[in-house]
């Protein structure tokens, strides 16, 4: 019995099952098939709220294995993450009911310490675009003067005051934007989402067999 | 001049920060133009009907709050201006509800009733697997609001059971929960989109813009700003304008200097 359970077709023809229910449940207008297929996205969706507790785990073992070993430039940052993790879901726990969004510590952890690390680490990314763009904008050959020049004209388009400063701006920008830039993401989108189907046939029809140990 | 040219990138970052602080201090009033992506959004979601549902997705994380805290306020605002209508707000991101608490008591200040007028579902963990099944059903899949409370108790939510109930749907986007949008929503049941972005994702909203599968949008700062002017209030993001516009315009004289200075240096080849 146990050999059959370990038979690596059993999961296969359960992934090649699930996907093509979901996939006609949006072709085909068949009450039995809908409710089939609604009730698979939220067992789907039970065990992506699931998957939170096994990355919680994870980052445990990870970060302990770091305290463990005591490596060196790691290890005081392993403790604290571990800390302030544990701290968190401790105090948001136990702070009192109710818990949530309605919990005051768990409020005051969220106004005042999150959101405030959050943003200011992300502030510092505007100095690396001014940074970079300082260092990358030079006319050293034509290449450089074209895209100098495009930089600019995208700048005055992004500004608030900038097609006041000269209304040509607006065509000009939306030129680049919707031309230029949606061209270019246009074709990228389609390459993934062609590569998406791809993968997904691949892994209904049972020939990609990634997720199932390594694939042999 | 020469410790200038060495410290070039300090100095900088130095004027940004004056610049920034000094436009925070003395607003200067600079005017806005408004693109026609916003004023889409704006005439989309103002021809609301008294009865229709508007579904707002808190799709944020605190990270980016500070670029479209103003155009969620501004959006938020406007829903609440406009009478009869009923705001559906989930969110499939675990900051949103923390970003909501903040937000609704400074936006509702129109008398709009919690369970009649709006209607708060919490987080709904499961990512694209959870809009798909709220958009399929939405009392099967959160059979209570954020705060407990069932829905059949929420004299609002008698008439809505899942997307084709909803005449409009509002989201704020800053990376694949869009896609997941367009993909269980846009797509299978036609419902007008709009999205509040931020600047580094406007590349790729723009092709489902010209497509049309994206309604409108309004993306960072200048997108709050704009929305601001239309619905006549002058709020973060007019302010926040203001020191954008400065910025942009220190560093494109700091550009232009710095090239100046490169092409005397290197004037005739050497």
């Amino acid at each position: 019995m146990s050999d059959i359970l370990k038979r690596r077709e059993i999961p296969i023809v359960i992934t090649a099952f699930v996907g093509i229910v979901v996939i006609l449940s949006y072709f085909i207008s068949f009450d039995p098939l809908q409710s089939t297929a609604s009730t698979f996205t939220s067992w789907g969706a039970v065990l992506v709220a699931s998957m939170v507790f096994i990355g919680l785990i994870n980052l445990c073992q990870v970060h302990l294995n770091h305290i463990r070993r005591r490596e060196k430039g790691i290890w005081p940052f392993s403790a604290w993450l571990l800390v302030a993790m544990f701290g968190t879901i401790i105090i948001g726990l136990w702070a009192g009911v109710p818990w949530g969004t309605q919990n005051d510590a768990w409020v005051f952890i969220y106004t005042y310490i999150n959101t405030s690390i959050s943003q200011t680490i992300f502030s510092l990314f505007g100095f690396y675009v001014i940074s970079a763009s300082f260092h990358t904008l030079r006319a050293r050959n034509l290449e450089s003067v074209i895209f100098l020049i495009s930089s600019f004209v995208i700048f005055f388009w992004a500004m608030p005051v900038g097609t006041y400063i000269w209304p040509g701006f607006s065509p000009l920008g939306d030129w680049f934007m919707n031309v230029l830039t949606a061209g270019v993401y246009r074709g990228i989108l389609l390459g993934i989402s062609l590569g998406l189907i791809s993968f997904g046939i691949r892994v209904i029809s049972g020939i990609e067999r990634g997720y199932l140990r390594g694939g042999k | 001049m020469k410790t200038l040219q060495k410290n070039e990138v300090k100095v900088i970052n130095a004027a940004v920060i004056i610049v920034i602080v000094f436009a925070s201090l003395v607003p200067t009033g600079l005017p806005i133009t408004i693109s026609d992506p916003t004023i889409k959004m704006y005439d989309g979601l103002s021809s609301l009907k008294s009865g229709e549902v508007v579904w707002f997705s808190f799709d944020q994380v605190f990270v980016v709050l500070p670029e479209v805290k103003a155009s969620i306020q501004a959006v938020l605002q406007h829903l609440f201006m406009i009478p009869g209508i009923k705001i559906l707000i989930t969110s499939s991101y675990a900051d949103g509800p923390a970003i909501y608490e903040g937000m609704i008591s400074v936006t509702n200040k129109y008398g709009k009733v919690y369970g009649t007028d709006y209607v708060f579902l919490g987080y709904v963990v499961g990512n694209e697997l959870s809009i798909a099944n709220l958009a399929r059903d939405i009392k099967v899949t959160c059979p209570v609001d954020n705060y407990g409370t069932p829905l059949a108790n929420l004299p609002m939510m008698d008439t809505i059971n899942g997307a084709k109930d909803i005449a409009r749907y509002v989201t704020i986007t800053l990376g694949p929960q869009f896609y997941w949008y367009i993909r269980q929503v846009v797509a299978p049941y036609q419902i007008p989109m709009y999205t509040i972005s931020v600047g580094y994702f406007l590349s790729e909203i723009m092709p489902f813009f010209a497509s049309g599968q994206l309604s409108g949008y309004i993306v960072g700062l200048k997108g709050g700003a704009e929305y601001e002017t239309l619905i006549g209030t002058k709020g973060l993001a007019s302010r926040g304008a203001d020191a954008m516009s400065l910025v942009y315009g220190l560093l494109m004289v700091a550009v232009v200097g710095v090239n100046i200075n490169y092409l005397r240096k290197h004037k005739g080849g050497k």
